[in-house]
């Protein structure tokens, strides 16, 4: 098969598979027992997609150079073609999207068993695929956008899956509106380069990149910052992502910790010929990475809710990403995408396991002991913690690695090293205290407790499958074995994170007690989410917003109501003298008029009885005269 | 004893018909009598023809009276088809309650 067919084809799959189950047949939740076509339809697309994506990248590598489709003009004149492109950072995206995808949608199959609305799921989870690779693939940025507000609104849609919950249908909202001030950045930035480019096709825009004026330049990557802020849930925009949580799990181990978040990363590498033109901005780059990382792992640090431990270590690692990419090190950050979406995605889908065993609990605080219980969950997921947390020999080993050796590259490196490794030590503290909490501590009494079982091995299998990756995909990047004193220092500290875990969580709890009153500010304040979270909403929410609306609403009410009312007033007063004028002036002509009329016609009105014998007794009255006339003369 | 009736006695007959009709028309309320009374008008004139007709020996009055007669007979067909027709409409045949005229 021809290129061009192949990449339509990738794309076409889940697209089409979306089309058939969102609109092709009947909407709502049906009766009776759940059905379960729309799941084995969704990922049997979802095979031949990643199928279809692996031939493009055998046939990708065996060209050795970028791979192009264009399916024609979107907006004639605008630079803007509906065109796919797949070259070697779409096509570590593509095959990660595809590859995760299909162990989520398997997972899937059972975790979702129980619910109601199949179709909706799986419609909204294809539709998040197909608009993903959409971003991936194209060739220009208005079509990356597009993709880019696909899975935005697939995200919304699956955030809000049970939208009966009042908080799931406030988290779908909130990550939308969050969404949406990164992504009017994210256009602003488009306008820009369009104004300076002439043109939105990469490879275009890569040519002219050298002829943009430096303010430009500033200018337009920071508004693509502002979008990949947004979108890759980073400071400060970072405060939907850990409410994303109330999605289904298998959606946050797919969508919010895997792949979409790291839209914004994929963004950043893709306009790298821009990022490194504009050196401070890479340096933004760089520090809001370094700030979101260590602030996000110290949440996590204190966090009870399992899943949105994940979700600050989520923002946490993205955060490890930019940090590669202000440095300039846009393969390092990939790489590191790639790592954690192995491990994250794994996390969460051991979650999902560890809340099915529960029954939907899934606070730390009231699990522990259920590794005799779960040993495959247990094993995978201490697997994908360790991972985390960068054990040497394991993905997260070798990509954080590189991270921390590319910001050594970086202006003020040093900073930011120290930064990186701070927070490698929170990480592998976290991802210790999450391990040791669900399986190792003793179990507080529970009810869920007693019910705790392992899951069924549909949910097993892409956990297997993605635990191996965990070990193995650190293999796939560049490493630079020069580096060993690096390695052995990152590792020393990863098992010194774990260590502290372990001493804090399972050997001395009581110690943790005692630092938990020492520092009770501190802690309070980690728990507060550093009031991040509180000042967003009193000040910005109430504040700002609510005052304007306050204003808002006061200005309608007298101004715009005002005038409202007082134009119906003059209506009204002007109807009435208008009614006057009718009644009195112009019924009074036309009555006058007639009643003239009537008054001086009544005389003759009188003659005419319109009984026939009246007429006839004139007649003959007539008659009468006349004969009487004639014979008197 | 044949001139024992002169053509004045023809003439005080046909008067009185004359008037005896007259009066019906203006009179009388049921339009069928009226249309009785009208043939009595018809025929006080038909008295008329046929006497001066025997007075002066000329056969043309009497060829007249027939006519008459004849125009009173279609007049009559006509004057019943409309009183039937008025009958159907209004429900009434008496004069005093149609007043169509008058519109």
């Amino acid at each position: 098969m021809v290129v061009p067919q192949l990449l339509l084809l990738t794309l076409a799959l889940p697209s089409m598979a979306t089309l058939l189950l969102l609109l092709a047949s009947r909407p709502g939740v049906t009766r009776g027992k759940p059905l379960h076509w729309p799941g084995i339809l969704a990922t049997l697309a979802v095979l031949a997609s990643l199928m279809a994506s692996f031939t493009c990248f055998y046939e990708f590598r065996l060209r050795g150079e970028a791979l192009h489709a264009s399916i024609g003009e979107w907006i004639p004149g605008f630079g803007a073609t509906l065109g796919l492109q797949m070259d070697g950072l779409s096509a570590a995206l593509l095959l990660l999207v595809d590859g995760i995808g299909l162990m989520v949608f398997v997972y899937s199959l059972a975790y979702m068993r129980e619910e109601r609305d199949q179709r909706r799921y799986y419609g909204s989870l294809l539709l998040f695929l197909a608009m993903m690779k959409l971003l991936v693939l194209a060739d220009n940025y208005l079509l990356l956008f597009a993709g880019w507000e696909g899975v935005g609104l697939a995200s919304y849609l699956l955030i809000g899956y049970h939208y009966e919950r009042y908080k799931a249908g406030h988290a779908a909202t909130k990550a939308f509106i969050v969404n949406r001030i990164g992504d009017a950045g994210f256009l602003l930035g488009i306008f820009g380069l369009f104004h300076a480019c002439g043109s939105l096709q990469f490879d275009a825009v890569a040519r002219h990149a050298g002829e943009i004026p430096h303010t430009a330049l500033v200018v337009i990557t920071t508004t693509l910052l502002i979008g990949a802020l947004g979108k890759s849930a980073q400071i400060p925009l970072h405060v939907w992502l850990p409410d994303a949580m109330e999605g289904p799990t298998p959606v946050s181990a797919l969508i919010h910790s895997a792949t979409m978040v790291c839209a914004g990363v994929y963004l950043v590498a893709r306009s790298g010929f821009l990022f490194t033109a504009a050196p401070e901005v890479s340096q933004g780059v760089a520090i809001l990475g370094a700030l979101t990382a260590v602030f996000a792992a110290t949440v996590a640090l204190v966090e009870n809710d399992m899943k949105r431990v994940l979700a600050y270590s989520t923002i946490s690692q993205i955060g490890f990403m930019f940090m590669a990419l202000g440095a300039g090190a846009f393969g390092v950050a990939i790489f590191h995408l790639v790592t954690h979406a192995f491990f994250k995605s794994l996390l969460f889908l051991g979650a999902g396991s560890v809340i099915h065993a529960l029954h939907g609990n899934q606070n730390l605080k009231q699990m522990g002991g259920l590794r005799k219980k779960m040993p495959v969950t247990f094993l995978t997921m201490t697997v994908a913690a360790l991972a985390l947390a960068g054990v040497p020999g394991l993905a997260g080993f070798f990509s954080k690695d590189a991270v921390l050796g590319a910001t050594l590259g970086a202006p003020n490196g040093w900073l930011l090293f120290g930064v990186g490794l701070g927070t490698s030590l929170l990480t592998a503290c976290y991802a210790g205290r999450l391990v040791f909490l669900i399986f190792f501590c003793p179990p507080l009494r529970h009810a869920s407790q007693e019910m705790a079982h392992e899951s069924p091995a549909l949910m097993l299998m892409p956990m297997r499958l993605l635990a191996i990756g965990c070990v193995f995909a650190g293999l796939l990047g560049p490493i630079r074995w020069s580096e060993w004193p690096l390695m052995i220092l990152s590792g020393v500290v990863s098992l010194g994170g774990i260590w502290l875990a372990y001493h804090f969580y399972v050997s001395k709890p009581a110690a943790r007690t005692g630092l938990d009153v020492r520092f009770a500010p501190l802690t309070e304040m980690l728990r507060n989410r550093w009031y991040v979270d509180a000042v967003y909403e009193e000040r910005i929410l109430d504040g700002l917003v609510l005052r304007t609306a306050r204003g808002a609403a006061r200005a309608d009410r007298h101004l715009l109501d005002g005038f409202v009312n007082g134009s119906a007033w003059a209506t009204r007063q002007i109807s009435k003298a208008s009614r006057w004028i009718d009644r009195y002036l112009i019924d009074g002509l036309v009555r006058g008029a007639s009643g003239t009329l009537q008054f001086f016609s009544s005389p003759a009105r009188a003659l005419q009885t319109g009984f026939v014998q009246t007429y006839a007794l004139v007649f003959v009255a007539g008659l009468l005269a006349a004969l009487g006339y004639y014979l008197a003369h | 004893m044949t001139h024992a009736v002169s053509p004045l006695h023809y003439l005080i007959v046909s008067a009185l018909l004359l008037v005896i009709g007259t009066l019906g028309v203006l009179l009388r309320r049921n339009i069928v009598v009226i249309l009785m009374s009208i043939e009595l008008i018809l025929n006080a004139v038909n008295i008329n023809l046929v006497a001066f007709s025997r007075m002066h020996n000329q056969t043309q009055g009497q060829a007249f009276a027939l006519f008459v007669i004849a125009v009173a007979v279609a007049e009559a067909v006509v004057g019943l088809g409309v009183l039937i027709a008025l009958f159907r409409n209004r429900g009434t045949v008496l004069a005093d309650e149609l007043d169509l005229l008058k519109w």
